[in-house]
C-alpha cells in the first residue's frame, strides 16, 4: 500500500506542488530568518572573533565587549604572574573621531595592539603589510572602514587623516568580520593609541592572554579571576556574554525573536494545515480503502509516509533556497547570514514533528471515519 | 450456531437456516441522530439472502436501502437485531476484525465508482489484493486479467479520468470481484450511467458476479435493470414490505 500512498500523493500534481510550496516556504522562511539572526549575533561579537585570542581579562562588571570599562594598567603584570598563563598583553579599545582631509568626520573604533607581539591583529591583510604599523604615525584600517569613510577613492594606503588632531597614516587594509554597529576599525599600537586619546586615569581596556598548552582554559580563567579580582573569560564565554547582553539590552532579541517565532509558527501552521487539507480532500478515497478492508493501521502508515515524503522534500528544497539566498546576500560578508547545523537540525525536527502532528490529526479523523460515506 | 455437519446427520433441519443462506438479518433496527431529532431509518428488518442468487433491493428514495446495505456490509454499526453474514455474526465482531473480514470476503461497487484517480485501471483493480498483502506485480497482473474478463483488456493502463463512466464502473466491478468475494454488494451501480451502459454493468454483475458460492445484493431503483435479479426485496419506510421472485420475461 506504500505504492498506493505515494501515487495518491504525486498523482494530483497541482495539489502536490501546492503542498510542497507551503512546506518549502515555511522551511525557507525559518532558515533564512534564523540564519540572519544568528549572523547578527555573530556580528555583535565581531570584536572578539576578530581579535582571536583564547582569554579575555576585563573589568569584573563588564557587560559586553564593545562597552569598554577600563582597568588599572598594572593588570597586565598581575595576569602574567598567575600560574598557567603563557602570555598576557594589553589591548586598547575606544571610540574616537577621525577627521579626513576633505573635512569629513567619522566615528571610529581605535584598537591598540601590543607592539612587540601584535597579538590580536587580523589574520588576513588585503593591501599593504600589517608590520608597517610599527612605523611612526602608521595605522591599519579594516575593509569596512574604507567603505564607510568614502571608499577607495577617498581613503587608501598612504592617506593621511587626523585622530584627535594627531596625524595618522594608512599603511595597510586588513580583512575583518563586519560588526554589528559597523563602526570603522583603526588599528595602531597600544602605546600610540593611548597617545591619541585624551589622558584618563585608566587607559587599559583589556588584557589578552593564553593558557599554557595542556591546561584547560576555564581553569586558568578561574585562577586569574581569583588572584586578580578581574573578570576573566574564554573567548567563547565572552562571546556568549556579549550575545546575551545584546539580546537583553537591545530590541534585536525581542524584534528578531518575535519575527522568528512568528515565522516559525506561521510556517509550521501553513505546513500542517496544507497537509491536513490534503488528507481531508482525500477522505473519500481513504473511506473507499477502509470499506475494502484497509485497516486503520494501514491507512495511518500511508498517511505518515505521505507526510514524511512531502515533509522531507519540502525541507530539502527549502534549505536549498535559503542557502542560495544566504550565499548571494552574504557574499563578501556584507549581510549577516550564518547557517548553523543546529538550526537545520532544529527545523528538521520541528518539521517532522509538525508533519507527524498533522498526520496524527488526519489519522484520528480517519479512524473515526464511517466507511459508509463511500455510499453517499 | 449449530450449523455444522453434525446437525444434518441427526435431525431434519427444517428449523435451521438453510446452509445456502449467506446473509441472515433479524430484527435489524438503525436510527440516526439523538434526542428529539432521532430518525429511525430501519425499523426491524428480517431478510435472508442465499448463495448463488442476485437479490435486488428496491424502494422509495430515503427508504433506507443504502443504510441496510451498509449494515450488511459491516461498514455501519446497528442499534439492535442480529446480522449473520457468511456464517459469522457481524454484531459480535470488533471493528478491526470486521475490516479484515470485509477485505477478505466482500466486494463493493459504489454509485460514484470511487476509483483512486491517481492509479491506473489495473492498479485500481489490484487494491483489494494489495490490502491483502500481495506483491504489486502479482496484484496488478491479476488486476489486468480481471479487466480482460470485463472486456477492458485494452484499457488496463488508463487513468480513470481517461475512461468513460461505463468503463470506470466496469473497472469498479472488476475491483469488487478480484479477490473472489463471497458477498458482493452494489449500491445503485447503474445510477450514474446511461441506459445501455447500465445494462452492460448489470450484465457483468449477473454473468461474472453471480456464482454458486457467492451472494450478490444490488440496490437499485432503475426499473430497466429489474430483470437481472433473481429476487426482489422492497423496502419502504424502514420495513421490508415484500419479497418475490423475478421472472426473466416479466420486464418491460
Ligand atoms: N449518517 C446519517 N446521518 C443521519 N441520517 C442519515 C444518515 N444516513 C442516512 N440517513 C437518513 O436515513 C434515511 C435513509 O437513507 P438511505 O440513504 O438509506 O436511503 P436510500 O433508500 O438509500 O435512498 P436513495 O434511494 O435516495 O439512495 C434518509 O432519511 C437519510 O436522511
Ligand atoms: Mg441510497
Amino acid at each position: 500500500m506504500n505504492y498506493v500512498a505515494l501515487r495518491m500523493l504525486f498523482g494530483d500534481r497541482a495539489k502536490y506542488l501546492m503542498l510542497l510550496c507551503g512546506l518549502t516556504f515555511a522551511v525557507m522562511l525559518i532558515v533564512q530568518q534564523g540564519s540572519i539572526f544568528w549572523g547578527l549575533m555573530m556580528w555583535s561579537q565581531s570584536s572578539i572573533s576578530n581579535i582571536n585570542v583564547p582569554i579575555w581579562v576585563t573589568d569584573p562588571g563588564i557587560g559586553q565587549v564593545d562597552e569598554v570599562k577600563p582597568i588599572a594598567d598594572t593588570a597586565v603584570d598581575r595576569v602574567r604572574s598567575v600560574p598557567g598563563v603563557e602570555w598576557a598583553v594589553p589591548l586598547y579599545k575606544g571610540v574616537l573621531r577621525a577627521r579626513l582631509s576633505n573635512g569629513d568626520y567619522h566615528q571610529i573604533t581605535l584598537t591598540g595592539l601590543d607592539a612587540p607581539t601584535l597579538i590580536g591583529r587580523p589574520a588576513e591583510v588585503l593591501e599593504g603589510r600589517f608590520e608597517d604599523i610599527l612605523e611612526p604615525d602608521a595605522v591599519v584600517l579594516d575593509q569596512w572602514a574604507v567603505e564607510r569613510m568614502g571608499g577607495p577613492s577617498v581613503i587608501g594606503i598612504g592617506t593621511l587623516f587626523e585622530l584627535n588632531d594627531k596625524l595618522a597614516r594608512v599603511v595597510a587594509i586588513a580583512k575583518t568580520q563586519k560588526s554589528f554597529t559597523n563602526i570603522p576599525v583603526v588599528y595602531t599600537t597600544y602605546e600610540r593609541a593611548i597617545r591619541y586619546v585624551p589622558r584618563e586615569r585608566r587607559t587599559l581596556s583589556y588584557v589578552l592572554a593564553k593558557a599554557i598548552d595542556g591546561l584547560p582554559v576555564t581553569e586558568v580563567t578561574t585562577r586569574i579571576h581569583e588572584q586578580t579580582g578581574l573578570g576573566a573569560f574564554s573567548a567563547e564565554e565572552f562571546g556568549w556574554k556579549t550575545i546575551s547582553w545584546v539580546l537583553k539590552n537591545t530590541g534585536i532579541g525581542i524584534n528578531f525573536g518575535t519575527t522568528i517565532v512568528l515565522g516559525f509558527i506561521v510556517g509550521m501552521a501553513i505546513a500542517g494545515q496544507t497537509f491536513y487539507l490534503f488528507t481531508v480532500e482525500n477522505l473519500k478515497q481513504f473511506g473507499a480503502l477502509k470499506a475494502m478492508g484497509a485497516s486503520t493501521f494501514t491507512l495511518a502508515r500511508m498517511i505518515l509516509l505521505q507526510a514524511f515524503t512531502v515533509g522531507l522534500t519540502g525541507y530539502g528544497v527549502g534549505i536549498g533556497l535559503a542557502t542560495g539566498f544566504g550565499f548571494l546576500s552574504a557574499k563578501g560578508g556584507g549581510l549577516p547570514f550564518v547557517e548553523t547545523w543546529q538550526l537545520l537540525l532544529l527545523v528538521l525536527v520541528a518539521l517532522l514533528g509538525i508533519c507527524t502532528l498533522s498526520a496524527l490529526i488526519s489519522i484520528t479523523k480517519l479512524a473515526r471515519l464511517e466507511p459508509a460515506i463511500v455510499f453517499r | 450456531m449449530s450449523m455444522d455437519g453434525s446437525v444434518e446427520q441427526g435431525t431434519s433441519a427444517q428449523e435451521q437456516p438453510s446452509p445456502s443462506v449467506a446473509v441472515q438479518v433479524r430484527g435489524l433496527v438503525k436510527s440516526f441522530g439523538a434526542g428529539d431529532t432521532t430518525v429511525t431509518v430501519l425499523k426491524g428488518i428480517d431478510l435472508d439472502v442465499h448463495f448463488g442468487e442476485l437479490l435486488l433491493l428496491v424502494g422509495e428514495s430515503g427508504g433506507g436501502k443504502t443504510t441496510l446495505l451498509s449494515a450488511i456490509a459491516g461498514i455501519l454499526d446497528i442499534d439492535a437485531g442480529e446480522l449473520e453474514v457468511l456464517g459469522a455474526s457481524l454484531t459480535n465482531m470488533t471493528a478491526g476484525t470486521r475490516t479484515s473480514f470485509r477485505g477478505q470476503r466482500m466486494g463493493f461497487v459504489f454509485q460514484q465508482f470511487n476509483l483512486l484517480p491517481a492509479l491506473t485501471a489495473a492498479e485500481n483493480v489490484a487494491i483489494p489484493l494489495l490490502i491483502q498483502g500481495l506483491s504489486r506485480t502479482e496484484a496488478v497482473s491479476r488486476g489486468r486479467l480481471m479487466l480482460e474478463r470485463m472486456g477492458l483488456g485494452d484499457r488496463t493502463e488508463f487513468l480513470p479520468r481517461n475512461l468513460s463512466g461505463g468503463q470506470q464502473q466496469r473497472v469498479a466491478v472488476a475491483r469488487a470481484l478480484v479477490n473472489d468475494p463471497q458477498l458482493l454488494v452494489c449500491d445503485e451501480p447503474t445510477a450514474a450511467l446511461d441506459g445501455p451502459n447500465g445494462q452492460k454493468i448489470m450484465e457483468l454483475i449477473r454473468d461474472v458476479g453471480r456464482a454458486p458460492n457467492r451472494c450478490v445484493i444490488v440496490v437499485t431503483h432503475d426499473s430497466r435493470v429489474f430483470h437481472f435479479g433473481d429476487r426482489m426485496a422492497e423496502l419502504t419506510d424502514g420495513r421490508i414490505v415484500g419479497i418475490h421472485p423475478i421472472h426473466a420475461e416479466a420486464t418491460a
